[in-house]
């Protein structure tokens, strides 16, 4: 990539996006300050400290739901999409809170104690051999380390150091990080508790982030084996131009290889990769913007005509040969050869 | 998503979902077992009385 | 006896994440240029903002500033 790096490109979106984030931290924190001291039963009142720490843990816990269900929602329909933009700062702000929960436990549980804090911390309940009175801390502390990687990496320099593949097989691992904590909550904050409020708020989170993952993916396998015509040849049947909503796409799945988003823009029609470079967003879900095809994930463009992004970025993208016959449009499976500008099939008798 | 992507979803939500089942369920058995426990405890208590 | 484990658990994080920072602190110092050849001008915030993520990973950094890259990644 050619443009320098900064600390975060700001955009009035994203500032707005920020806002509304923090904005929300405030007022769920407050809520659960209020609600936990002033409505708990007589007897049952936690210290304030208490309180504040399991606001904390309580926070980071509905932000990275959030976070989860975003993927599958702007999977499920473009509407969540804007949600998805900027979701990398949600995913910081989540490591921050849960670092100020873990250090608030280490300081008001374990910093009275003779032994180091965070020896205390793993070792004050030895009971690693049973479910009931299991440490669970241990498990928060092996969440709290994948969130930290997770957040240091989360800078589009990684994206590029470590190639987008590798970077989101890192980033993966937020979900054991969510089973972790639920963990963490189901064997810790659960067990001592009357109420049954926080069981059932986390159990219903944990399946409701399970199922849209479930049938999203169930979704994409079905594209995925759903496969376009094919004629012997090669080429794929993509069905009448005039199908295609204009500056959008149709996305087909050849029987090898990633799927093909074919745009039409006015009269012309292009073939390009569906999957973008950045981080492999659907480009067939975007639109074309000032003639280039826009990922609707993060905003990376492309040129349809020949896959490369305008200067001065250098990603480029296969292109793919199209041709327009008895009212049907076919694409051909194989990619142009590379850094080749092909030209679009015309609908013919549209007007340019 | 690309297909390698895809893919590693595929693979990885069954586990995740058989694991988030378990914990859910052992944490649960786990409480309702101290919970009876502790009312066991006060009835004895009471019978004492 | 578990207060050990504990204590060797943190001991290992600890000296990971020591090595890491020296790792990190010479990647920014001298070694910017190899692992992202775009991310030579970078500002001294920028480098600081990235250099925890530099220290967490640096056996990968160390592999990446000696040209070892995934084959799927190479454009």
């Amino acid at each position: 990539m050619a443009h320098g790096y900064k600390i975060i490109q700001w955009t009035p979106f994203k500032k707005s996006y920020d806002a509304a984030l923090l904005l929300g931290v405030l007022v769920f924190i407050s809520a659960y300050l209020v609600g936990a001291l002033a409505f708990a039963p007589q007897g049952e009142r936690a210290l304030p400290i208490q309180v504040a720490l399991r606001a904390l843990g309580a926070c980071a816990f509905s932000l990275l739901t959030l976070i989860l269900l975003i993927g599958p929602l702007a999977r499920l329909s473009p509407r969540f999409l804007p949600l998805l933009y900027n979701r990398r700062h949600l995913g910081v702000t989540c490591f921050l809170l849960a670092l100020i929960h873990g250090a608030l436990v280490l300081l008001w549980y374990h910093g009275f104690s003779d032994l180091n804090p965070f020896v205390s911390l793993l070792a004050s309940n030895p009971s690693y051999d049973s479910i009931q009175g299991f440490p669970f801390e241990s498990l928060g502390v092996i969440a709290l380390l994948i969130l930290f990687v997770m957040a240091a990496t989360s800078h589009d320099f990684w994206n590029n150091v470590l190639g987008p593949n590798m970077w989101k097989a890192l980033h993966m691992l937020v979900y054991w990080a969510y089973a972790l904590i639920v963990a963490h909550v189901m064997l810790g904050a659960v067990q001592g508790e009357k109420s049954p409020l926080h069981a059932i708020v986390v159990g219903a989170s944990a399946a409701l982030i399970a199922l849209l993952h479930v049938v999203a993916g169930w979704r994409e396998t079905r594209r995925d084996t759903k496969l376009a015509d094919a004629k012997n040849d090669g080429w794929l049947r993509v069905g009448p131009p005039n199908d295609i909503p204009n500056s959008r796409a149709h996305i087909v799945t050849p029987p090898e290889g990633e799927r093909i988003a074919v745009f039409r823009d006015g009269a012309r029609i292009y073939a390009i990769s569906n999957v973008c470079r950045h981080q492999g967003g659907p480009l067939g879900e975007g639109r074309i913007i000032d003639g280039c095809v826009t990922c609707p994930w993060h905003g990376f463009q492309y040129r349809p005509q020949d896959g490369k992004a305008p200067a001065p970025f250098t990603e480029r993208i296969a292109v793919y040969r199209t041709r327009i016959e008895d009212g049907v449009v076919f694409v051909h499976s194989d990619p142009a050869p590379s850094g080749e500008e092909v030209a679009p099939s015309v609908i013919a008798g549209a007007q340019q | 998503m690309n297909r390698a992507q895809r893919r590693a979803h595929a693979r990885l939500w069954p586990i995740l979902v058989l694991v988030l089942l378990s914990v859910s369920a052992a944490a649960l058995v786990a409480k309702a077992r101290i919970d009876s426990a502790a009312i066991e405890a006060v009835a004895v208590l009471a019978g004492d009385e | 006896m578990i207060e050990q484990a504990a204590e060797i658990v943190w001991l290992a994080l600890a000296a990971y994440l020591g090595s890491g920072l020296c790792v990190a602190i010479s990647t920014l110092l001298f070694g910017l240029r190899k692992l992202e050849p775009a991310a030579a001008e970078m500002p001294l915030r920028v480098r600081l903002l990235i250099l925890p993520g530099l220290a967490a990973l640096w056996p990968l950094v160390i592999a990446r500033t000696f040209g070892l890259r995934a084959k799927e990644d190479r454009q």
